[in-house]
């Protein structure tokens, strides 16, 4: 049987631990599996060629390091994300708004907004580039339409999903369509617009991937490109990699200023 | 005899919707005067809350003139508190939309929570309190807009049976007190009966007035505790469920 827990000290502690061999079995799991990779590559059981293995991919990683390449290469493409993440979901944030206080124009809109939600952004990637051009721009902007037309409708319908009671309240205090907005409409979905944004990590991050295939002069999606062109197989590996790394430390990043943003907006008492 | 205040003449109102029109309010006709207590008393979906929508001028009628002549104050079925602000600034809401507040305003919802018992619980957050708390707060928040005519929604309706009737006993006080007038919608025959001194019985969908019940002085006056145990308790009840069947 299970031991009972009678104090909080032993709770707190049953729970740290579990805390612990949570995190301890993730790195675990990882740590397996390059091991497994790592044997398997040099045993012949794993197609290195198709494959790579750490080791290689860890000392090709070594070397972009010290020439400078690797920060160059992540500088850019992050760069590039921050932008796109930042454009896609300002601005879809600020249509969805003006969509709210204009329902009208939504519906007039709406049947264009589905059709460009279904169209496969990535197939514009190309004639974009023509457009705008080949640079950090070009690629911005192929990771902008990946996001902006989501954010549109998934705010817009978030927006309109607000307690009608509550609206009709309002109405009565005599709130105007912007009191509403700022009162109840915009805090209401704090959440779902922070969940808003986490889709849209991803997002921005497809579209500079796709972009940098397509115009490949600098980034991660060059690197892993160009390997996969002249069979490095190592550098295609070592670009994911990095990839998910930094993808993970981005929503990580956001995860912790959404905690501060909570505990800052709770601390805001009034003062008697 | 006391100024009019609210007064329905003839009102009708439809709804439309893509294939019919429904109507909801048929030629419906009363008045409210200062100082009363009015029950509207109906089945669910008779257009209770419609009615309120006209007086609040949330809508509009076809036929038929609306007249109000009130400052009104509007409490729902639910409390409408939001959860990401505090009790505090629940209770100002409606006073934020109309001006910026100011210190005399802080210091007035500050002596209102001392009175309603609602003083330690300013900084706290509506998920924190209890369903009649809540309601309290809903009901401050109305009261600092100073309405001159209260509208209640079925505001006690979700509310568990005891604090219910304290809430009752409360709203009658305060009521009484501040000298306003009050428009109570509600499908309880007993709540309007103690609460109320003139009560319209209304028919379902289309919705019009089948009856009139003019409460005698006595329970007209009785806080509603007392009112439920005077005498003719009994026999209103008893004829209103008559006239509702
Ligand atoms: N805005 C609206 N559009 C269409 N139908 C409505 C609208 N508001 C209410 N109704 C309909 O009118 C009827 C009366 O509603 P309501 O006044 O809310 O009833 P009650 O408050 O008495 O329960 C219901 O059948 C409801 O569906
Ligand atoms: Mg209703």
């Amino acid at each position: 049987m299970k031991k009972s827990i009678t104090t909080l000290k032993e709770f707190q502690k049953r729970q740290r631990l579990d805390k612990f061999l949570i995190v301890f079995l993730r790195i675990i799991i990882v740590a397996l599996l390059f091991a497994f990779w790592e044997i398997g590559a040099r045993t012949g059981v794993i197609n290195e060629f198709l494959l790579s293995k750490p080791s290689s991919i860890w000392n090709l990683f070594i070397t972009y390091i010290k020439s400078g390449e690797l920060f160059k290469h992540v500088w850019i493409s992050v760069y590039e994300t921050l932008i796109g993440l930042a454009i896609g979901t300002i601005a879809g944030l600020l249509i969805a708004i003006l969509l709210y206080l204009f329902p009208k124009v939504y519906t007039i809109i709406d049947p264009y907004l589905v059709v460009l939600n279904a169209l496969p952004k990535t197939a514009l990637a190309p004639v974009l580039i023509i457009w705008i051009g080949t640079g950090a721009k070009g690629i911005i902007a192929v990771s902008v339409t990946l996001s902006i037309v989501v954010t549109i409708i998934s705010a817009y319908s978030y927006f309109v999903g607000v307690d009608k009671e509550k609206v009709r309240m309002l109405k009565t205090m005599g709130a105007n369509k912007f009191q509403i907005l700022t009162k109840l409409v915009l805090p209401q979905n704090y959440a779902n617009i922070v969940s808003i944004i986490k889709i849209n990590i991803g997002l921005a991050w497809v579209g500079v991937i796709v972009g940098e295939f397509l115009v490949s002069r600098g980034g991660i999606g060059y690197l892993v490109m160009y390997g996969g062109q002249v069979f490095k197989l190592d550098l295609v590996m070592m670009g994911v990699i990095i990839l998910a790394i930094i993808a993970f430390i981005m929503y990580e990043i956001l995860n912790i200023l959404e905690k501060y943003l909570k505990k800052t907006k709770r601390r805001g008492k009034h003062e008697k | 005899m006391n100024r009019t205040i609210v007064d329905f003449n003839h009102v009708s109102k439809k709804f439309f919707n893509k294939k019919s029109e429904m109507v909801v309010i048929s030629d419906m006709s009363f008045h409210v005067d200062e100082g009363e207590i009015v029950a509207l008393v109906g089945p669910s979906g008779a257009g209770k809350t419609t009615i309120l929508n006209l007086i609040s001028e949330l809508l509009v009628p076809e036929i038929g003139e609306v007249k109000v002549d009130a400052s009104l104050g509007y409490m729902f079925q639910k409390d409408n508190l939001f959860d990401w602000l505090t009790i505090y600034k629940n209770i100002a809401l409606g006073l934020s939309i109309k001006r910026k507040l100011t210190k005399d305003d802080q210091k007035e919802i500050e002596e209102m929570a001392k009175r309603y018992g609602l003083y330690d619980f300013l900084d706290y957050y509506p998920t924190q309190l209890s369903g009649g708390m809540r309601q309290k707060v809903a009901l401050m928040r109305t009261l600092l807009l100073k309405p001159s005519l209260l509208l209640l929604d079925e505001p006690f309706s979700s509310l568990d049976y005891i604090t219910r009737l304290d809430l009752e006993e409360e709203i009658f006080k305060i009521i009484k007190n501040l000298k306003i007038s009050a428009i109570i919608v509600t499908h309880d025959i007993s709540e309007a009966i103690v609460l109320s001194n003139r009560i319209y019985v209304l028919s379902a969908r289309p919705c019009t007035v089948k009856k009139e019940y003019i409460l005698n002085e006595d329970m007209a006056n009785a806080r509603p505790n007392d009112a439920r145990m005077n005498e003719h308790f009994q026999e209103y009840f008893k004829d209103i469920v008559e006239t509702l069947r």
